[in-house]
């Protein structure tokens, strides 16, 4: 690393909003903005899904779409996800309710969507068109949530809360009217920009089956507007990432009586994993057993690979490592390395900021584990065995002279394309870290 | 009920809504009153002389997510609710976002809950969204104009109905009427009465010119806490008892600028409209039908006054262009004026072919991996306020860490709200040149029009034209922006370079120190890295500031143009045997792999759909093979100069191709192969659906790598199973 060498830059705001939101299925997402605000999202969203193009060829008799190439229109260029109004000079200075209003109408003419939302770019927010009064004028009986300040420098979890309290405030949640059989959950703090979301899912829902608990929506990871719909139908909201969704979790409780459980860290690691189902087990009248046997089964297999390669190297038992990550996930992954896997903090670099109750369960996890209670908070500093951020990181640690494992826990990836879904969380997560850890030292 | 009083600067809003305020309080009401200008003294009077801390100042102290309603909230005479706005300095920052930003604090928070009259004392002059915030339904049911006969306040008056107007279209009556606050002019009352005939309002109130205001002034009061100006205190009276939910309201109905000026300077009209022209305050029973029946047609300001031109759409923007090219002046700092979004994307751009090639291929590409790239991460207060100091902290530190050059880059966000950064190319020194590029986002234009814009910055700024040319040494020209093969096509040119004998010189700009960049004229010759219409625009910019000299065709892609290329490069410095020795080499490989796949495609049909890229690396080989092109499609969503071939002539060229036609013209043409990027084609089995690389490798074998996989696929298995599982696509995830 040279002087030179800058950090990586992490999403700000208006990617918070448009990831959360472009996450309901069916949903259209209108950036009122430039271009050059809407290619990575169109992409990442196309990248990071498996979705239906919103266009059917012309052969299939629909008469939707009107060319055969794609998205060749004006408001989408070629991707099927975020279109936007390609704003530019003049539109800053004579407004852009003409070119949102003519958006809006080709999209309600061609596009059939459960649900549209309208979010300014930082540019565009400036100037302080009214647009939900547009949109309510152009689509009066669509549902539409529209974000006119996507705030300047705010990050990825104030834009996803900031579209999540909109949504949820916006909603109207009838009454459950029909008795359900099991407890049920909604899973609150989930999005698109998290590295492996299809396969968290999948096996948080695997467990909470374990505890014969139902999982009603996923919010913002493929849900649908009926499943918002029934967000009051549920026992409890829980929230991965309390500072995606504490906030609206709270609203929810407020305002329809659904309670919350905050997970205290990410389901990441055996002990975590046991802790967090217990408690809401726990709380719901449910049994944990299940999931606490498996859970051992897990950590039993995890043991004979632990060992044998303790064995050889006395790893991975003392192993450096260094977390970049939101602040959930830095004290999430940190806890289970030096807990459960004996391994060092070197490096914690939080991304996103923290609140002080954040900060306080960092501090004390340097001065319990670091090495003479310190730690880096540096990330591009680090001399770690293992280091654990997103692709940028990895790659620029790369350039340096240490060797060491990188291994990806957020976004962007290197670009690997999965599909089969992957975790770090829940069970089958940990014992996947595992996995990646013990194949990662394997050459010290 | 929430009211707004708007008028002109000056005019005297802020006394008319204070007393305003202090009537409706007087008469029981819970009233607030907000300040929405940025000279932050429109509670003054309220509040007996004393200053409020505004909304935007002390957001800009702790932050836009925190703070409390009681820190910015006050209570003044008759128990109103005090708030200011403010605003930013003058000259600096966004005024108009400094409301909106204001109006967010305090729905957050509430503001209004408890009050049963809120009044907005609204700075009129300039109805820009921001100063309109006051305007939307969800805050003004009813809208009064303070006004004087004044011709520009007059002037200001209509211009806020057209505000509304822009709202409220012929939907909405929201407009309470005129408060005339009387400045004794000559025809003073027939002017504002002609202008209330013609919009077609009431006068609610006169308010005369009275030495009781000055005294009041004085006194840091509101009349209605005067003694002894008992008429002046019946005016805001009865203004006050007009304020009901069941106030009679109007539509807003502007004048043209002309309508207007007529109307307000034709005294004779006015006379004979008013009989004698004697000062009348009009009643709200005055309304003249007659007048509204004589308007013009009803329109959108909007839709009027927005230049009809049908502008192409910008292709990204020159932001990130300007950032793109920036980074690759490798010992340079790029710093990027702007909210932290724009330079997410940036990075992400400049970073996606980094990962991917360390990743794939183990290829380490530091510009791209690890850029010299920082952002100022401006936040609400900066873009309010005013974003210079944060920029200028910001180059202050980055100069610390030693860089050979300093480029800051602006984005739509600095330069909507006036930041000029051109102010720092002040701090420029011999040792560390700062360099500016107002990309101003994409107000300056596309994504190219950035890459554009910064090459002639940097070269404006460092070339150094004293340079003499020294022997066989070349620059290259043109590699900036993203391409995934751009380190492993270096490597093939510096290959050749080197059995050559030639050095290069300068990579401007896909990686070069400022010095190279300085040394620039040392090449004698210039080679250009890809042959695209932007490319072609840079290499005649550069002979015309520079005198360059360029070797004709860029990098090759295919033989042919490998073989003409090197030939050419081989006579420019005298190396003729060398390049001799190069070219035969690769071209017996050429022929031999041409001899063996020819059998086998000769007389096939191609069908091309391509966006506006130069083809004739693959053309080449297809003439070669004896295949026939049957059709090319262009796909020029650019809007560019149309270049596929440096031979047109040679096929069928479609350049105003959209994809329309594509499914008559495969079943009249019947092709054996169909290449077509971005675009799922129908599944048929009589022919082969390919895509081509959109940067193919230079250098001899690009064409004949694709004809290889043709003559393979062709021969076993046109297709894979995969590509008849759209059906199943379609009926698992539709």
């Amino acid at each position: 690393m040279t002087e030179l060498s800058s950090r990586n830059i992490s999403p700000d705001g208006i990617t918070g909003m448009i990831l959360a939101l472009d996450g309901i299925k069916n949903t259209v997402v209108l950036l009122n903005g430039p271009m050059g605000c809407k290619f990575y999202h169109s992409t990442t969203s196309q990248f990071l899904t498996v979705r239906p193009p919103m266009y059917l060829p012309s052969e299939d008799g629909s008469g939707r779409t009107p060319v055969n190439y794609n998205f060749l229109n004006k408001w989408f260029f070629r991707q099927s996800r975020v279109p936007c109004t390609y704003l530019d000079g003049e539109d800053y200075v004579y407004g852009t309710t003409e070119k949102v209003r003519e958006a809006l109408l080709y999209l309600k003419e061609q596009v059939a969507f459960d649900l549209l939302a309208v979010v300014n770019s930082p540019g565009a927010s400036l100037i302080g068109d009214h647009l939900a009064e547009t949109a309510a004028e152009v689509l009066p009986e669509t549902k539409t949530i529209v974000l006119e300040s996507p705030g300047y420098s705010t990050g990825f979890a104030f834009g996803y809360e900031t579209a999540f309290r909109n949504l949820a405030e916006q909603l109207t949640l009838p009454a459950p009217t029909e008795k359900r059989s099991r407890k049920r959950v909604n899973l609150l703090g989930l999005s698109l920009w998290q590295r492996y979301w299809i396969g968290d899912i999948e096996e948080l829902k695997r467990l909470f089956e374990l505890c014969n608990i139902e999982v009603g929506c996923c919010v913002f990871a493929e849900n649908t507007v009926e499943e918002l719909a029934m967000l009051r139908d549920a026992d409890l909201n829980v929230v991965l990432y309390p500072e995606m969704a504490s906030d609206t979790a709270r609203y929810l409780k407020e305002r329809y009586g659904v309670p919350y459980y905050l997970c205290p860290v990410l389901p990441v690691g055996f002990f975590a994993v046991e802790q967090i189902f217990s408690e809401i087990a726990g709380l719901l009248g449910e049994d944990a057993g299940p999931l606490m046997e498996e859970s051992e089964r897990s950590r039993a297999f995890a043991w004979s690979k632990l060992d044998s390669f303790h064995q050889l190297c006395g790893l991975p038992n003392g192993a450096l490592y260094a977390i970049e990550g939101t602040a959930s996930q830095v004290i999430s992954y940190a806890k289970f390395f030096s807990e459960y896997l004996g391994m060092i903090p070197e490096t914690l670099e939080v991304t996103d900021g923290m609140d002080g109750q954040k900060r306080e369960a960092l501090l004390k996890l340097s001065e319990q584990y670091g090495i003479d209670g310190k730690v880096k908070t540096e990330m591009l500093q680090s001399r770690a065995d293992l280091v654990f951020g997103e692709a940028n990181t990895i790659a620029a640690l790369k350039l340096g002279s240490h060797p060491f494992t990188g291994i990806e826990i957020s976004q962007p990836g290197m670009g690997y394309i999965d599909l089969i879904p992957k975790t770090q969380m829940g069970i089958r997560g940990t014992l996947f870290l595992i996995e990646q850890v013990l194949n990662g030292l394997q050459a010290i | 009920m929430d009211i707004a009083v708007y008028g002109k600067g000056g005019i005297g809003k802020s006394t008319v809504s204070a007393n305003l305020s202090a009537a409706l309080a007087g008469s029981g009401a819970r009233v607030m009153q907000i300040g929405c200008d940025p000279k932050h003294d429109s509670t003054r009077l309220l509040m007996h002389g004393e200053s409020l801390p505004t909304v935007l100042e002390y957001l800009r102290t702790v932050g836009k997510e925190n703070g409390e309603l009681s820190e910015i909230l006050k209570e003044g005479s008759f128990g109103v609710g005090c708030i200011e706005a403010g605003g930013p300095r003058p000259g600096v920052g966004c005024a108009g976002r400094g409301i909106i930003s204001a109006f967010e604090f305090l729905d957050r928070h509430r503001a209004r809950e408890g009050y049963d009259v809120t009044v907005y004392d609204v700075l009129g002059d300039v109805v820009c969204g921001g100063f309109a915030v006051p305007v939307r339904r969800e805050y003004a049911d009813a809208v009064f104009l303070v006004t004087s006969g004044e011709f520009m306040a007059l002037y200001a008056a209509n211009n806020i109905l057209r505000g509304i107007r822009n709202f409220d279209g012929d939907k909405y009556q929201r407009v309470a009427g005129i408060i005339y606050n009387e400045r004794l002019l000559e025809d003073e009352d027939g002017r504002v009465r002609r202008f209330a005939e013609a919009v077609g309002l009431p006068i609610c109130a006169k308010v005369p010119r009275s030495s009781s205001f000055a005294r009041a002034e004085q006194q840091n009061r509101t009349l209605m806490e005067l003694e002894d100006c008992q008429a002046e205190q019946e005016i805001f009276r009865g203004l006050a008892g007009q304020i009901s939910d069941e106030m009679r309201l109007y539509e807003a109905r502007p004048l043209s600028d002309e309508e207007l000026e007529r109307v307000v300077l034709s005294k004779e009209q006015s006379e004979s409209a008013a009989g004698n022209g004697t000062a009348k305050v009009f009643q709200r029973e005055d309304r003249s039908e007659q007048c509204l029946q004589e308007r013009q047609p009803e329109r959108r300001e909007a839709e009027s006054e927005r230049p009809q031109a049908e502008r192409p759409p910008l292709y990204g923007c020159a932001f990130n262009g300007a950032a793109t090219a920036a980074v690759n002046l490798t010992d340079a700092l790029v710093i990027v004026h702007s909210p932290r979004a724009c330079a997410f994307y940036t990075w992400q751009n400049i970073s996606s072919p980094g990962r991917k090639n360390l990743y794939n291929r183990g290829i380490l590409m530091p510009s791209a991996i690890s850029p010299h790239l920082e952002c100022t991460d401006m936040k609400q207060e900066d873009v309010v306020f005013g974003g210079m100091d944060r920029l200028r902290t910001a180059v202050r530190e980055a100069m610390k860490r030693g860089p050979k050059a300093i480029i800051v880059i602006s984005s739509c966000v600095s330069g909507i709200i006036g930041d000029d950064i051109r102010q720092l190319e002040e701090w420029s020194t011999e040792e560390l040149p700062v360099i500016t590029i107002p990309a101003d986002g994409d107000i300056a234009g596309d994504y190219m029009e950035g890459i554009r814009l910064c090459l002639h910055t940097i070269a404006g700024k460092l070339i150094d034209r004293s340079v003499a040319p020294q022997e066989n040494c070349v620059n290259l020209i043109g590699e900036a922006g993203v391409g995934n093969n751009r380190a492993s096509n270096y490597r093939i040119f510096q290959n050749w370079m080197q059995k050559l004998g030639i050095r290069v010189n300068c990579r401007f700009l896909g990686g070069a120190k400022r010095e190279e960049v300085n040394g620039f004229l040392r090449a004698p010759l210039n080679l250009l890295a890809a042959d695209t219409a932007d490319n072609r625009e840079l290499k005649d910019w550069l002979t015309e500031q520079y005198g360059c000299r360029f070797l004709e065709g860029a990098l090759p892609v295919g033989a042919a143009a490998a073989e003409r290329w090197l030939r050419k490069l081989g006579v420019f410095f005298d190396c003729e045997e060398q390049a001799e020795a190069l070219i035969s080499g690769q071209m017996e490989a050429y022929q031999r792999e041409i001899e063996a796949l020819r059998p086998q495609l000769a007389g096939k049909r191609v069908f091309l759909t391509t966006i506006n890229v130069n083809l004739d690396w693959l053309l080449s080989v297809l003439v070669d093979l004896g295949m026939e092109v049957c059709f090319i499609g262009v796909l020029n969503y650019l809007r560019q100069t149309v270049k596929v071939s440096d031979h047109p002539e040679k096929y069928p060229i479609d350049e105003a191709f959209n994809g329309d036609r594509t499914e008559e013209l495969l079943a009249d043409l019947k092709p054996d192969i169909v290449v077509a990027n971005y675009a799922t084609q129908k599944n048929s089995d009589a022919y082969l659906v390919d895509a081509l690389p959109m940067t193919p490798a230079i250098g001899f074998t690009a064409g004949i790598e694709v004809a290889k996989r043709w003559a393979q696929l062709l021969r076993y298995q046109r297709k894979g199973g995969w590509m008849d599982d759209r059906a199943l696509f379609e009926k698992y995830f539709s």
